[in-house]
């Protein structure tokens, strides 16, 4: 029972993460159909930006804010020198490019900082726990746990009472039309890649927060991890991307906990094969999202 | 379009000769001037562009991508090497191999098609799943496909020595079976795409609505690329056991999927744009390679700088992609590329050309 | 069109003629007194931050020996290092490079299996190759006519050294954590639990990771649950730091094995729970005027910094054994420099004395001390506790 309560937490703590990732993901591909491969670099860009800041003794909320504020800066040139030009590009074209994006990225990084991971010494209260019975709980989940609650709670507040964020929404539904209510396309791609840089610099934080290093590759994992989300939940959909990062998250944990340590080596395939099942029951996701002949591509 | 006519196999026959004959003359090229590095960059190239057109055939078609294919190349490898590989190495690297794994040690040919028919069968099977897919689902899900089988090979330690290498692989692709198999992959690439399947099937990926209003069945057209490319992609990875001589699952993994997919997605959405994406990424490839380790005598030291080549190619794909976004050759195949050229440098010529076409 | 197949070919011609010509450049560029050391190496892929230490090792070994005027005191020594990015194929196409740039004696990455098709490439150019740090004891058998070597004593004799210590510390009942990524990765728990087995132990759980994961939650959850008296842990860095750090969040307070791959000091980064842990690696006596401490000063004199971690005399180890080869066979011929490094006995390395003669692990792989440290945490420094070699190890498969 305890075992089973502590695994809970594991999971909606790595759930958190997930739906974070994956609402970042989903952004940019409900507004522009942008599968974005470079988000994970987006994260790695936060990570390095917290190592460096932190190395050099800054106070751990500068170097949150830092970190933050260099993944949104990093949406933007990204945005601005590679996915401008392509607004009416095929999808398939613009899941390529930020593909490539992503190891120019990843390239860069090893560059400047090797391939030697990089530790990042984030101050010691991330570590605090308090006992439950016989149970230890982390600080750090519950705070991930709650500000993940904030942002998504803050986030709808934010689609649903701003000007930019009811043209977001109107955009991810049918952006032509939103273009001729006399809202810049410019503004709006704008708006969006600040809300995904966003949602990556916060769930860089998390993951970093976790795990202690940062390497070039770091943000493949977390990225692979949102684009299952997204896609098991149904792509397109900002609500979808968030259960979708949670059922995720408890599908690994779920199959890590109470499979035998016989399957353990397979875990990754079995992931994978549910998400499969889960597409084959319903392609469009879990939330079958209605398919536009624009996503059909 | 011609293609609609009686014979339209007749121009498939023509663009794949064109196809073969530029391939041709880069092999006698290289074969007379170059190295035997050069030699070894050519076959591995050659083996890339079986395994590109095939993806391709399944890709530019269907306008679906596909990130599993690398899958097929692998069961196409461990399929036909379990059955070429040296007894004697068997005996020791898979001790507790069913025996008629272990003792069997068949021709290239035989063993290539017991990897084909895997991969076939498999594609068979799960083929339904990914085909009513598109999009990024499409992408996810094919990406768990290749994940599937990278997992399942590397836990497979019995059979293929798991994620460790699996050696003693009789060294039998050669410049002649590379040429002949890649023919063979063209001429079938492109009657499959000039068919009447593929060209239903492509309707459909430009305009949904009106190809199915066409009568054109979108996931029966897409099963039998989905089948074929399989096929294809098999030979790719028999024809790279044979020529590594020890394979690993970690060889059929994220790496070589994504340089397949940009060599498909750089070049275009015909066969021709996959052989030339494929040589476009290779040759940038190679002479960033050969750049970085030149200039390590140098004063100019880049081989110090790891990661650079990298970020260039992949900056140049950027551009690429971003200049073209319908890649180099958008969605034409040779024959159409060289009548277009015809076309513009004979401005005067153009209607008479037209009217013969019509 | 502009972008047609035709100028894509004239480009071809240009790239392939313009590579030629550096080929024969870099051809005329080696001198004939040389002894050319090829180096198909990880530059820039996962592999690299093994491989980057071990290049500066090697950098310090050939300056010592060139400083001298060479082996034999004629023969300057060379390397040449190129990027295979851990790609089994390309790894096989740089080798081959390598060889028609004169190598005579061709080093592979740091993973047996991924430099397989490079070494047997090799080996049929009669020339001998060595992994620079790759452990996988079957490595070596599987080059064939022995021209395959291993710079380290293999995963299985780590393996058995670490489960001897665990049983004279007493420990009962182990939990392994490790991955089917890689050979090395299960290769040496498997040993591990081997070896443990056969000293009365018990394996009470096993947990598998893929390498690159990062949440280690739910193994640490069971691993803290169960009734284990000893955690071994396979993984290196940054697999490794991960695994530690969610083991501390969840309180645990067994004691932990760890694994040569992570002696770096990227391990440090895993925190409190390093003082629980001991690892295994090389290295065997240190004390003041050994060849351990002149090569700490000649890397210091060199660069400016304490050696960051093993690796890099590692590195050193293999150019000293390779340069004694040589010697003793007085020819730079593969065959002859094969044969004599099969014979190598007693050879100073920066780790110890290496011997590759009659080797009791398997032909054509070193035995070398190991060493247990414990971890320095304030100082981020390792400590040597002991050094040894297991009695009994599993046979190689």
């Amino acid at each position: 029972m305890q075992l089973a309560f502590q695994q809970f937490i594991n999971a909606l703590s790595l759930g958190s993460i997930y739906a974070l990732v994956a609402l970042g993901v989903a952004i940019l591909f409900s507004i522009l159909r942008l599968a974005n491969f470079a988000h994970g670099e987006l994260m790695t860009t936060a990570g390095f930006t917290l190592y460096m800041t932190l190395a050099s003794g800054w106070n751990w909320v500068l170097a949150v804010i830092a970190a933050i504020a260099a993944s949104v800066v990093a949406a933007l040139i990204l945005e601005r020198v590679a996915y401008r030009r392509l607004r009416n590009a095929q999808p398939l074209t613009l899941l390529m490019t930020s593909f490539a994006v992503s190891v120019a990225l990843q390239s860069i990084f090893l560059l400047t900082f090797g391939a030697r991971p990089k530790g990042i010494e984030l101050p010691a209260f991330v570590d605090a726990s308090f006992r439950i019975g016989g149970m230890r709980v982390q600080w750090l989940d519950i705070a991930i746990i709650l500000i993940t609650a904030a942002i998504v709670f803050g986030l709808t507040l934010f689609l649903r009472k701003t000007v930019i964020g009811l043209a977001l929404r109107s955009a991810a539904d049918d952006f032509q039309t939103t273009r001729l209510m006399g809202v810049k396309a410019n503004a709006l791609f704008v708006g969006a890649f600040v809300l995904s840089g966003m949602l990556a610099g916060i769930a860089a934080l998390f993951y970093f927060a976790t795990v202690p290093n940062v390497v070039p590759s770091s943000g493949f994992e977390p990225m692979l991890k949102g684009f299952i989300a997204c896609v098991i939940g149904g792509l397109g959909s900002l609500p979808a991307a968030i259960v979708g990062g949670f059922l995720l998250a408890f599908l690994e944990v779920g199959s890590d906990a109470l499979l035998s340590d016989n399957f353990s080596p397979y875990l990754d395939a079995i992931v994978f094969l549910i998400a499969i099942v889960i597409l084959r029951w319903r392609p469009g996701g879990i939330f079958g999202v209605r398919l536009t002949a624009e996503q059909r591509v | 379009m011609s293609m609609l006519s009686g014979k339209w196999w007749k121009q498939s026959l023509v663009g794949s000769a064109l196809l073969l004959a530029i391939l041709l003359a880069i092999v006698a090229i290289v074969a007379l001037a170059g190295s035997t590095t050069d030699m070894r960059i050519l076959m591995v190239f050659l083996i890339n562009v079986i395994a590109a057109i095939s993806l391709q055939t399944y890709a530019g078609n269907s306008g679906n991508i596909s990130f599993g294919h690398v899958g097929f190349m692998a069961l196409g490898a461990y399929g036909s090497a379990l059955f070429t590989a040296d007894p004697a190495i068997k005996a020791i690297g898979i001790p507790d191999a069913p025996a008629f794994i272990r003792e069997a040690q068949i021709s290239f040919l035989p063993a290539m098609l017991i990897g084909t028919v895997i991969a076939v069968a498999v594609a068979a099977a799960i083929g339904r799943v990914f085909v009513r897919l598109s999009g990024a689902a499409a992408a996810v899900a094919t990406l768990g496909f290749m994940v599937i089988v990278y997992t399942l090979l590397s836990n497979a330690e019995q059979l293929t020595r798991g994620s460790k290498a699996f050696s003693g692989i009789p060294e039998y692709t050669t410049l002649g079976w590379c040429v002949a198999l890649l023919a063979l992959t063209i001429v079938v690439a492109r009657l499959l795409r000039d068919s009447n399947t593929g060209l239903g099937l492509r309707a459909c990926a430009d305009d949904p609505i009106a190809g199915q209003a066409a009568g054109v069945d979108i996931l029966n057209s897409r099963y039998v690329m989905w089948v074929a490319s399989a096929a294809g992609a098999a030979i790719a990875g028999a024809l790279y056991a044979h020529y590594i001589g020890a394979i690993l699952p970690k060889a059929f993994h994220f790496e070589l999927t994504f340089v397949l997919v940009t060599m498909v997605i750089v070049g275009g959405r015909s066969i021709t744009g996959a052989v030339a994406g494929a040589a476009l990424i290779t040759i940038l490839t190679e002479v960033l390679r050969r750049l970085e380790n030149g200039f390590s005598i140098g004063s100019i030291n880049l081989s110090e700088a790891p990661g650079l080549t990298t970020a260039v190619l992949a900056l140049m794909i950027v551009a690429t992609l971003t200049i073209r976004p319908q890649g180099l050759v958008s969605r034409w195949e040779i024959e159409e590329l060289l009548q277009r050229w015809q076309l513009r440098q004979k401005p005067q010529a153009s209607a008479r050309t037209e009217e013969n076409h019509a | 069109m502009k972008n047609s197949t035709a100028s894509t070919i004239k480009r071809a011609g240009i790239g392939l003629a313009a590579a030629t010509a550096m080929m024969a450049w870099s051809l005329a560029a080696h001198a004939e007194d040389t002894y050319k050391i090829g180096w198909a190496s990880d530059k820039s892929n996962y592999l690299s931050f093994v491989d980057e230490p071990l290049a500066k090792g090697m950098e310090v070994a050939i300056d010592e020996i060139n400083a001298k005027g060479g082996i034999g005191g004629k023969m300057k020594i060379e390397l040449d290092r190129r990027d295979m990015k851990s790609d089994p194929m390309l790894g096989a196409t740089v080798v081959q490079e390598l060889i028609a740039a004169g190598a005579k004696f061709i080093v592979t990455t740091c993973d047996t299996d991924v430099s397989l098709p490079g070494a047997q490439m090799a080996a049929k150019a009669s020339l001998p190759v060595m992994s620079s740090c790759g452990a996988d004891a079957a490595g070596p058998s599987q080059v064939p006519d022995g021209y395959g070597f291993l710079n380290v004593p293999g995963s299985l004799t780590q393996g058995a050294f670490l489960a001897e210590y665990a049983a004279a510390q007493g420990y009962k009942k182990a939990f392994t954590l490790k991955s089917k990524s890689e050979g090395y990765t299960h290769t040496l728990a498997n040993a591990f639990e081997e070896r443990f087995k056969e000293l009365g132990g018990e394996i009470v759980g096993q947990a598998f990771y893929t390498l690159g994961d990062s949440s280690y939650r739910v193994t640490a959850t069971k691993m803290v649950d169960s009734d284990a008296d000893v955690i071994m842990s396979n993984a290196f860095p940054s697999d490794s730091t991960a695994f530690l750090k969610d083991m501390e969040r969840l309180g645990n307070t067994k004691p932990l094995l760890l694994v040569d791959g992570n002696d770096t000091p990227v391990i440090f980064d895993a925190g409190k729970q390093l003082a629980l842990s001991v690892m295994a690696t090389y290295g065997g006596d240190r004390s003041p005027g050994s060849t351990f401490s002149k090569f700490e000063e000649e890397y210091r004199a060199k660069f400016g910094a304490d050696p960051d971690s093993l690796q890099t005399a590692l590195g050193y180890d293999l150019v000293i054994a390779v340069a004694a080869a040589v010697e003793a066979a007085g020819s730079t011929d593969g065959p002859a420099v094969r044969d004599a490094l099969h014979n190598l006995d007693n050879v100073h390395g920066a780790t110890g004395l290496i011997t590759y003669k009659d080797s009791p692990i398997g032909k054509g792989i070193p035995k070398k001390d190991y060493a247990l440290v414990k971890f320095d945490l304030d100082n981020k420094k390792f400590i040597t506790l002991s050094t040894g070699f297991p009695e009994k190890f599993p046979p190689v498969k």
